[in-house]
């Protein structure tokens, strides 16, 4: 890194505001639902209301009759005219690899089959009613374990027994398994982690605009993934990639799903192409219960074994991932990524694991906040505590002791993580001083109270392209920034990252001004449309817009500083490296009248006029950045709970974060995506949860019963950081859009088991709703009753 | 699809002679949800906000009546004197959006077993007044609900007011969700002292296909109650939330368990009797 790409700037760790709330806090966001383009016809998705069985009659005759309706896309058509979706991430041996935009055979409630258009929605959903589809009903499997069974309907042909991955982890079996024989202990559990529906403010919703003209298919998508989709679009209606052209307006969270192509928006598109008018779809909450990618559902059988010492000597997870009724682009990922990290923050002799992604008539798994971190800490900090009962041991102690220590970094886990940088324990120490300090005396209530930790590792910033390459994963890891100082002095950053309310406008536009000199007024990040974003294949998901965006950000505006020093440093005759920039304005360090505004640099660079022999006229750079390696943030979360031993009611009375993502930028952001991650992870703690029936029928479709955390769930909560940079990353940013949501479920879990510690062998399903504490604390024989 | 938007009751009801099958909408916070997800296709809509009638609460003798247009808003605002608990109840519904829409009538016709007025309405034997084709008519409360979300609301009929008895005493609403606030019940109980005539009033939701009252309950534990305290002995709220509890004939849904109901109804049953011998 040269000097001045390296010298502090003065936005960097300011709490500085979000520069595009005003327009979000008064409505005057333009998310897709708010485009209206002139003809624009609406379409209702057909979908399949049955978990399992084949479409033998499809009849639109009916439908075409009603007022208002224009066309229908018949399953067949839609067959005809597309290619199948390709899985992105594909573990070795992975028996399915792509999926049919319409399947010949349904495999869940939910699945798309066709489209119909009509003047207006109403006009549409009336005519969607009277589209009559029959079906031959095949027998359906919705549970996991059952799916693996002999007598269970096999849903692909190139997945045997209903598997479609099976891989092993970590050291080799019977390495883990000799370690674990040598032990002195060993906690074996079984945890179940529920599906979960990751639920942005704002489901999924297309606009699609074909022009006939030039051949040119626009699509505004709610998405996360701009120029994935546009690749995916592209593939499946076999179009040039020149020719299409995928725009994120405003987009109201993602939290993972929005990660890729669905094969609904695929349909919506080819509506649009054959009607040649704008065709607009909007998911409503119901559809996307089902037609969204769910999140989470895992089953681990676990092993922790541990010597009288308190020494951990080996720890194993064997998974079953529900894959729902086909690999998503992310197919078994989660499950490869919870195993992954399963090991955390503390060393073992040996660690290892099996991963088995399993089909099953339900709707498909994708990513969710969290991507496997979840469930592998749930997994392993329940272990650690039990492990701690049996010793007798305080789990705090046992956890310290084990910890990989700050000189032992870096440091290379049984599954090759280099976790790189940190202070594991530290963060340990200050959460467990934390969550002490502030609690009340407890009142005498009759109710249990407990603490519980929760110390994580996180993977984040994906990722070096050599790391996708060995992993599977289909997507170019790296990012690439373009910024530029108009002729105006202003400075414009275009990213290939596509921000849905994380508040990256804000946070690269200080890593932008900050190496420019600029105030952040001046500076304006546009992100989201592939017809003038950089290429970025992964968009924003992983916890890497920060990282690897961000780093891309530093990196091209170092260049422009550098450019803009030297162009500076000819017209006032001073050296480059004698020059600052400071609010706009180039001077003389240490001689303010020896200046030139930034708009005058800018100005003769956009004219080309007086430049020194060779430098290339304009002021912008880009730049790309492929990281060198992953960063691993973590942290400590601390949850003081109450537990009602008559209603099964878990009150968290205190919750403490202590947190590492390196260098932060703006605190406020961060602080934010902190709270909303650990409201998030409260909710999978305590309340959400999918359930189907034996059928494959949603048994929840509504927020009425898929419940999330409200103000009466969510506590206050302390969140304090430590800044330990990352060496990988230009600016020495961490990811951290994910780590809020990993950590409460254990953390609380724990709680629970230490409040109760009768039940501590049965706190291994999640959500802990009063109704399953209550079995539990009933089953123990320590529910109090009237 | 027709709407009529009367500001009578007379206006009302020939609005519901001219489209029989009309569906009246009050707030539309239950209707709404139910066309939303076609399980209703109205073509014709008599809409009660504007009918004078239906409208506030009014002081009568021994009793209040309520309009069958009083929102949740208003019965926090206004009835937390007259019937602490019904404003208790109406501060668990919804949001302060649903509660601004809802409305008692509709919560009465609606007669979901989770509605959070209906424990504390029938534990006071409140009457409904309807108006219909044929002239006007008051049934107990108890006996127009009559299954999961039926009536005995006969056709071109509307429900005008809901007259609910004073009854001194402490009363309490405790209710049993798996979020703390806007959430539909899992189980949720009502229960009044009735100090003048001595004797306990309970009413169940939730845990049965219409509001129950458990009245072996309410036998028993009006005879165990030294009524000059007012006292009971541990032991007699213990059985008493027993009693609760064998009444409940809840069932297993999403949820909640049967027997989790069964048990929570029991637990409410006992703090609530604790709670009110308290204050
Ligand atoms: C987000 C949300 C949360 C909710 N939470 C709760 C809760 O916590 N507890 C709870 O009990 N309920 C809850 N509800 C349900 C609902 O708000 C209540 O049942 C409310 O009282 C319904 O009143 P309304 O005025 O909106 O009725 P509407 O929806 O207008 O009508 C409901 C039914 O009653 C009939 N009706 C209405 N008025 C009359 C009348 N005067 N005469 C005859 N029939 C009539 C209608 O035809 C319709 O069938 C919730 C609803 C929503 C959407």
């Amino acid at each position: 890194m040269s000097d001045a790409m390296s010298r502090p700037g003065t936005l960097v760790g300011q709490r500085v505001l979000r520069v595009n709330d005003g327009k979000l806090l008064t409505g005057a966001g333009t998310f897709v639902d708010d485009l209206h383009l002139p003809g624009t016809l609406h379409a209702v998705v057909l979908r399949s209301p049955i978990a399992h069985g084949r479409l033998v009659a499809f009849d639109a005759a009916e439908a075409l009759t009603m007022p208002g309706v224009v066309d229908v896309l018949a399953p067949e058509e839609a067959r005809d005219a597309t290619r199948p979706l390709r899985c992105v991430w594909l573990m070795p041996g992975q028996g399915q690899v792509d999926y049919p935009v319409v399947p010949r055979v349904v495999r869940h409630v939910g699945q798309a089959l066709g489209v119909l258009l009509a003047t207006s929605v109403a006009a549409a959903e009336d005519g969607a009613e009277r589209v009559r589809m029959e079906f031959e009903e095949l027998p359906c499997v919705v549970d996991v374990e059952a799916a693996l069974g002999d007598a269970a309907p096999q849903l692909d042909p190139g997945c045997p027994g209903n598997v479609a991955v099976d891989l092993p982890r970590g050291d080799p079996p019977d390495a883990v398994e000799a370690a674990i024989a040598r032990a002195d202990h060993v906690v074996a559990m079984r945890f179940a982690i529920q599906r979960l529906a990751g639920s942005p403010l704002e489901a999924r919703g297309v606009v699609a605009s074909w022009s006939p003209a030039t051949g040119e298919l626009t699509m505004w998508s709610s998405t996360q993934v701009p120029h994935h989709a546009r690749d995916h679009l592209a593939g499946a209606l076999g179009l040039a990639l020149d020719r299409v052209r995928v725009v994120a307006p405003d987009v109201g969270g993602g939290f993972g799903p929005k990660d890729h192509l669905y094969a609904d928006e695929v349909l919506v598109c080819l509506a649009a192409m054959r009607a040649r008018v704008p065709v607009k779809w909007i998911e409503d909450r119901r559809e996307a219960f089902t037609a969204t990618v769910h999140g989470r559902e895992q089953i681990h059988e676990a092993r922790l074994a541990f010597d009288d010492d308190g020494r951990f000597v080996a720890l194993h997870s064997d998974v079953l991932a529900d894959l729902g009724a086909h690999p998503s682009n992310v197919g078994a990922g989660p499950a490869f990524v919870a195993t992954g990290m399963l090991e955390g923050p503390y060393r073992f002799d040996s660690s290892g694991g099996r991963v088995r992604g399993v089909l099953t008539n339900k709707t498909p798994a994708g990513a969710y906040r969290g991507f496997g971190m979840q469930q592998a800490a749930w997994v392993r900090e329940r272990l650690v505590d039990e492990a701690a009962r049996t010793l007798g041991a305080d789990p705090a102690e046992l956890r310290r002791r084990n910890m990989i220590r700050a000189d032992e970094l870096p440091y290379t886990t049984h599954t090759h993580q280099n976790y790189d940088s940190g202070d594991y324990a530290a963060a340990l120490e200050r959460a467990t001083e934390l969550v002490g300090e502030g609690l009340p005396a407890a009142p005498d209530d009759g109710r249990r109270r407990g603490v519980g930790l929760c110390s994580y590792v996180e993977f984040t910033g994906l990722g070096p392209s050599a790391v996708q390459e060995i992993v599977g994963f289909a997507l170019g890891g790296y990012e690439t920034a373009v910024v530029r100082v108009e002729p105006d002095g202003r400075a414009t950053v275009l990213t290939g990252v596509s921000p849905h309310g994380q508040g990256l406008e804000t946070s690269l536009a200080q890593l932008a001004a900050d190496a420019l000199g600029l105030p952040i007024t001046d500076v304006r990040v546009v992100h989201g449309d592939t017809a003038t974003a950089p290429y970025s294949a992964a968009g924003t998901i992983a916890s890497r817009s920060m990282t690897v965006g961000g780093g891309a950000v530093v990196r091209a505006a170092g260049r422009l500083r550098v450019k803009i020093l030297d162009l500076a440093g000819h017209l006032l005759e001073a050296a480059p490296g004698d020059l600052e920039i400071i609010q706009g304005v180039v001077q003389v360090r240490g001689s303010p009248t020896a200046a030139v505004p930034l708009r005058t640099v800018a100005e003769k660079a956009w004219l080309a006029w007086g430049l020194p022999p060779g430098m290339a006229p304009g002021l912008e750079e880009k730049d790309l950045h492929d990281p060198q390696d992953i960063s691993y943030s973590y942290a400590t979360h601390a949850a003081a709970v109450a537990v009602d031993l008559a209603t099964g009611r878990i009150e968290i009375e205190r919750y403490v974060v202590v947190h590492d993502c390196g260098v932060i930028v703006n605190p406020m952001i961060v602080d934010g995506q902190t709270h909303g991650g650990v409201a998030q992870g409260i909710g999978n703690a305590l309340l959400e949860t999918l359930v189907y029936d034996d059928v494959g029928q949603p048994r929840i479709a509504t927020f009425h019963d898929y419940v999330l955390p409200g103000t009466g769930e969510v506590p206050d909560m302390v969140v304090e950081h430590t800044q330990t940079p990352s060496p990988f990353i230009p600016g020495g940013m961490k990811g951290m859009g994910e780590g809020g949501t990993i950590a409460p479920a254990a953390a609380i879990g724990n709680a629970l088991a230490n409040a109760v510690p009768e039940i501590a062998h049965l706190v291994t399903e999640t959500p802990m709703t009063p109704a399953r504490v209550w079995g539990w604390l009933d089953a123990a024989g320590v529910a109090t009753d009237w | 699809m027709t709407v009529a938007r009367p500001r009578t009751l007379a206006e009302a009801l020939g609005a519901l002679e001219a489209t029989p099958d009309a569906h009246l909408l009050a707030g539309g916070t239950d209707f709404m949800v139910e066309v939303n997800f076609g399980h209703r296709r109205p073509t014709d809509i008599v809409a009660l906000r504007r009918v004078v009638e239906l409208q506030g609460h009014e002081h009568a003798d021994g009793h209040v009546t309520l309009g069958a247009m009083l929102t949740y808003a208003e019965i926090e605002a206004d009835l937390a004197e007259d019937f602490p608990a019904l404003a208790a109840a109406g501060r668990t519904v919804g949001s302060p959006q649903i509660r601004n829409a809802g409305t008692i009538g509709g919560n009465v016709g609606t007669a979901s077993p989770a509605g959070d007025t209906l424990p504390l309405l029938v534990a006071l034997d409140a009457e409904v007044d309807l108006a219909g084709p044929e002239g006007t008519r008051t049934v107990a409360l108890d006996e127009f609900i009559t299954g999961p979300k039926r009536t005995d609301r006969r056709p071109g009929e509307i429900i005008t007011r809901v007259r609910v008895p004073r009854v001194t005493g402490p009363q309490q609403f405790l209710k049993i969700g798996t979020r703390n606030a806007m959430v539909i019940s899992i189980a949720c109980l009502a229960l009044v002292l009735d100090l003048d005539a001595r004797r306990v009033r309970c009413g169940l939701g939730s845990v049965g296909p219409r509001p129950l009252r458990p009245r072996a309950a309410e036998d028993f534990l009006s005879g165990e109650i030294d009524w000059d305290g007012p006292r009971a002995a541990p032991g007699a709220v213990r059985r008493f939330a027993e009693l609760v509890a064998e009444a409940c004939t809840p069932i297993t849904d999403q949820r909640g368990t049967a027997e989790y109901r069964r048990h929570a109804a029991g637990v409410l049953a006992r703090r609530a009797v604790e709670r009110s011998l308290q204050s």
